[in-house]
């Protein structure tokens, strides 16, 4: 089991492109990173490569405010996808809102692995993916840095 | 009509038939007898005089007249009774005229031969006795004038019939006595013993035709005179006869001397006339005593009565007294109107001071009249009365003097007096319970509006703390992060490039800050002066402002504010929301068409409304409609779109106490609706 270990970030804030980047870097995880601003984006990426499994991401951090498309839409849209994509993906939920609702509708969609309240510190992303590591086995892959149309304020 | 005045008019009529068919019995008895031969039939004994052929048919006509005198009806009766009446009348005259005049007219047997008085030699055979024809002739009178209206003529007619009794019964005494048959005597002793009957009967019968004349009236009625001529007379009569025919048997056996015959006699009948007086007085007595018991009776029940009254006199004065009472003293008001014409007939105190006239200035005029209620009400409470004929706790309103409404309760009862309805209304006064109805109901309102305020104060707290929790959280776990990574970056390249990222963070910040103290502003601002504002000329500086995007898009922009020109409203807040709406329909513009925008007001139930369309993206309304007004939400991956536009407008709007609304159809355009002041109503 030697495939690219492949992360997704989902978030419109660019600092926090920014920061996940450094982390992953000071961290010295050279991993494949996709970063999309928005949910829509990131479904268009998932419709285009659904038959490429090895494109798929494995882990999905996804915001939950965002313009055009935000984590929930990103969810539903997801869970109807989901029967035709032949990869696990894991999804956690990363965000600034510490609102309960929030949490609680988090809570039961069972597609959504964790709910972590920003700042993500550098080592809690470590500690995450060396647990999926330890489930996968993975271990070397690119550092991959992708950016698409990121235009967004 | 003949026998109006008898009680029992049927048993009378029916008697009186009776009668005459008896009479016409004897006379064909008499007829009989002589067309048979049979002289038994004639007159009854033989040795006494006959009932003439001649007679018999008078008997039987007056019979037949009699009972026609009773019973006809129709005119061709009457007719023939008077024919029947004129025929004996004028037989019988004529046959007395003979016996006066001394000739013959040939009529004494017409129809029969009287063989009995040729064989026995008497004068005129077949004639009947000169009495029997003056009874005849005066019974004819008689009867044609019973039914007279002239009192003079009935009297006549009734002494007439006395008189025909009085023939009659000498005749029919002179037999009883056995009258010796002489010359002297003839005149009365030549009646028939049956004619004689015939005559006493029907003369007496017809009597009492008008048995309130004559001596006929000594034996009807029920006078205590009456009573004893009714009780003495039959007896005397009795007494006579019998002490008469004793008295004359004893002196024809020679046993007494006539002279001791007539002393005898008169003693005798002194006595019995003594025991006859004696009787009445009894039977006088009991019935005074009776009178008396009568009389002393109508005085018990009379003064029973008297006091009853007195009774019922003083209850009823006293129920009165009770009553003006009630009436006077009642806090409701009480008034009694004529239900025909609605004029006052009494009005108590309590009424006077609700309405301010006067009782002297209500009673005798009608409620209309002072337009204390409306003719509407006033038929309405009519109507009640005949239907039902109560009222009961019924809202009315009534006018006082000084045209001022009050809102009363009625209640109403219908009550006869002297033929006349009267209405006895009761009115309650409940304006000012109704006015602090109306005040609490006021109250009551303006709570409710203060706690829809407070409702959407709160709501738009809570959302603010969602603002606050969203868009500072997120910049401030940034920099946490940066400043992780400054602390552990060791060359001056990289804390270069983490500064330009602080400054990044502090400007977001920074101008997140600043919306939400906008917003703040505009929430303290509730108070904000308003005045009256044009919807045109504030349009028209908004298009000046954005004259330059307008130009640059070709954008059509029409504007019709005619349902709605003015509104009151503080002057930024509408440049604002105006502002806003007409940029943002700009900025999310289709790329493929050439914007065309329109504006509209509108009034619906006194609500100003604003509604800006235009054909732009639209947005996915499944997808953004819960976060449309929300702080930072964007839809577009538009350069400008910071979603601070919507979210201002919608709070400035509410603040006003409005409402915004949206409908979009995305690549079709979308609808901003604004209902201004919707709480304030």
């Amino acid at each position: 089991m030697n495939q690219p270990f492949i992360l997704c970030f989902i978030d419109d804030d660019e600092i926090y492109h920014y920061t996940v980047t450094r982390s992953l870097k000071s961290l010295g995880l050279t991993k494949k990173v996709l970063i999309f601003s928005d949910g829509e984006q990131a479904m268009w990426f998932l419709i285009d490569n659904i038959a490429n499994n090895e494109n798929l991401p494995d882990v999905i951090f996804l915001d939950l405010n965002m313009p055009v498309m935000n984590g929930w839409q990103f969810i539903e849209e997801y869970v109807k996808l989901k029967p035709k994509i032949g990869k696990v993906i894991t999804i956690y939920v990363i965000t600034s809102s510490s609102d309960p609702a929030d949490l609680e509708r988090a809570k039961v969609i069972s597609e959504i692995s964790d709910y972590i309240i920003k700042p993500a510190k550098p080592e809690m992303i470590k500690g995450i993916l060396e647990n999926l590591e330890r489930t996968i086995g993975s271990t070397d892959g690119n550092f991959f840095f992708n950016t698409t149309a990121d235009d967004v304020t | 009509m003949l026998l109006s005045n008898h009680q029992n008019l049927r048993r009378s009529s029916f008697l009186f038939v009776l009668t005459g068919i008896f009479i016409i019995l004897l006379g064909g008895i008499g007829a009989a007898g002589w067309s048979l031969n049979i002289s038994v039939l004639k007159s009854v004994f033989p040795s006494y005089a006959t009932m003439k052929f001649n007679t018999a048919l008078c008997v039987i006509t007056s019979g037949l007249c009699f009972i026609m005198l009773i019973r006809y009806d129709d005119l061709f009766l009457k007719s023939l009774f008077r024919l029947l009446l004129v025929a004996f009348g004028a037989f019988s005259l004529i046959s007395l005229s003979q016996d006066i005049f001394h000739y013959s007219a040939g009529i004494d047997q017409l129809f029969a031969t009287d063989y009995n008085s040729i064989t026995r030699g008497l004068p005129f055979p077949g004639r009947m006795s000169p009495s029997t024809a003056l009874c005849f002739s005066l019974l004819a009178i008689s009867l044609s004038g019973i039914d007279s209206k002239s009192t003079i003529y009935k009297n006549v007619s009734q002494y007439l019939l006395h008189a025909i009794t009085l023939i009659a019964f000498i005749s029919l005494i002179g037999y009883l006595f056995k009258v010796p048959y002489s010359r002297k005597f003839s005149f009365f002793s030549t009646m028939a013993l049956n004619t004689g009957i015939s005559f006493l009967l029907l003369s007496i019968v017809a009597s009492v035709i008008n048995f309130n004349l004559g001596f006929t009236r000594f034996f009807t009625g029920n006078g205590i005179g009456n009573i004893m001529a009714r009780r003495l007379f039959p007896g005397m009569l009795a007494s006579l006869i019998v002490v008469g025919y004793i008295s004359i048997e004893l002196q024809r056996g020679n046993y007494i001397t006539p002279e001791f015959a007539v002393v005898l006699s008169t003693v005798t009948f002194l006595l019995i006339g003594l025991f006859l007086i004696l009787g009445t007085l009894v039977a006088m007595n009991r019935i005074d005593l009776k009178r008396t018991e009568a009389v002393n009776e109508c005085l018990r029940l009379n003064k029973n009565l008297e006091e009853i009254v007195l009774q019922r006199t003083r209850e009823l004065k006293h129920s009165n007294e009770k009553f003006i009472k009630i009436f006077n003293a009642n806090p409701t008001c009480i008034v009694i109107t004529r239900l025909d014409t609605g004029e006052y007939a009494d009005a108590n105190p309590a009424l006077v001071e609700m309405l301010g006239y006067t009782r002297e200035e209500l009673i005798g005029h009608t409620s209309l009249e002072l337009s204390v209620v409306t003719p509407a009400y006033r038929q309405y409470m009519v109507d009640n009365m005949n239907n039902k004929g109560f009222m009961r706790n019924e809202d009315g309103v009534f006018k006082d003097k000084n045209n001022a409404d009050k809102h009363c309760i009625v209640s109403a009862e219908l009550f006869e007096d002297r033929d006349q309805k009267y209405m006895m209304s009761f009115i309650y006064d409940i304006t000012e319970r109704k006015i602090i109805e109306n005040n609490l109901q006021d109250t009551k309102k303006s709570l409710e509006f203060l706690t829809d305020k407070l409702n959407n104060q709160n709501k738009q707290l809570l959302s603010f703390a969602h603002i606050i929790s969203h868009n500072l959280r997120a910049p401030v776990s940034n920099l946490n992060l940066l400043v992780h990574f400054y602390k552990e970056s060791t060359t001056q390249e990289d804390k270069d490039e983490l500064w330009g990222n602080f400054e990044t963070v502090i400007e977001h910040l920074n101008s997140t800050l600043d919306e939400l103290l906008e917003t703040l502003k505009i929430q303290e601002d509730i108070a904000k002066e308003r005045e009256a504002l044009s919807f045109e000329k504030t349009f028209n500086g908004i298009k000046e402002i954005l004259i330059g995007q307008i130009k640059e898009s070709n954008a059509v922009i029409t504007a019709d504010f005619s349902k709605a020109q003015e509104i009151v409203y503080p002057k930024i807040y509408l440049e604002s929301i105006m502002l806003n709406l007409i940029s943002n329909a700009l900025k999310y513009k289709s790329p493929e068409r050439i914007p065309e925008i329109t504006i509209t007001s509108d009034n619906i139930a006194g609500e100003a409304i604003l509604t800006v369309k235009d054909n732009g993206l639209g947005i996915d309304m499944a997808r953004h409609s819960e976060n449309l007004f929300g702080l930072r939400k964007t839809f577009h991956r538009h350069a400008e779109a910071k979603g601070v536009g919507l979210f201002l407008t919608k709070t400035q709007v509410e603040t006003m106490g409005g409402e915004i609304s949206a409908e979009s159809v995305v690549d079709e355009g979308s609808v901003f609706k604004i209902t201004f002041n919707k709480m304030q109503a």
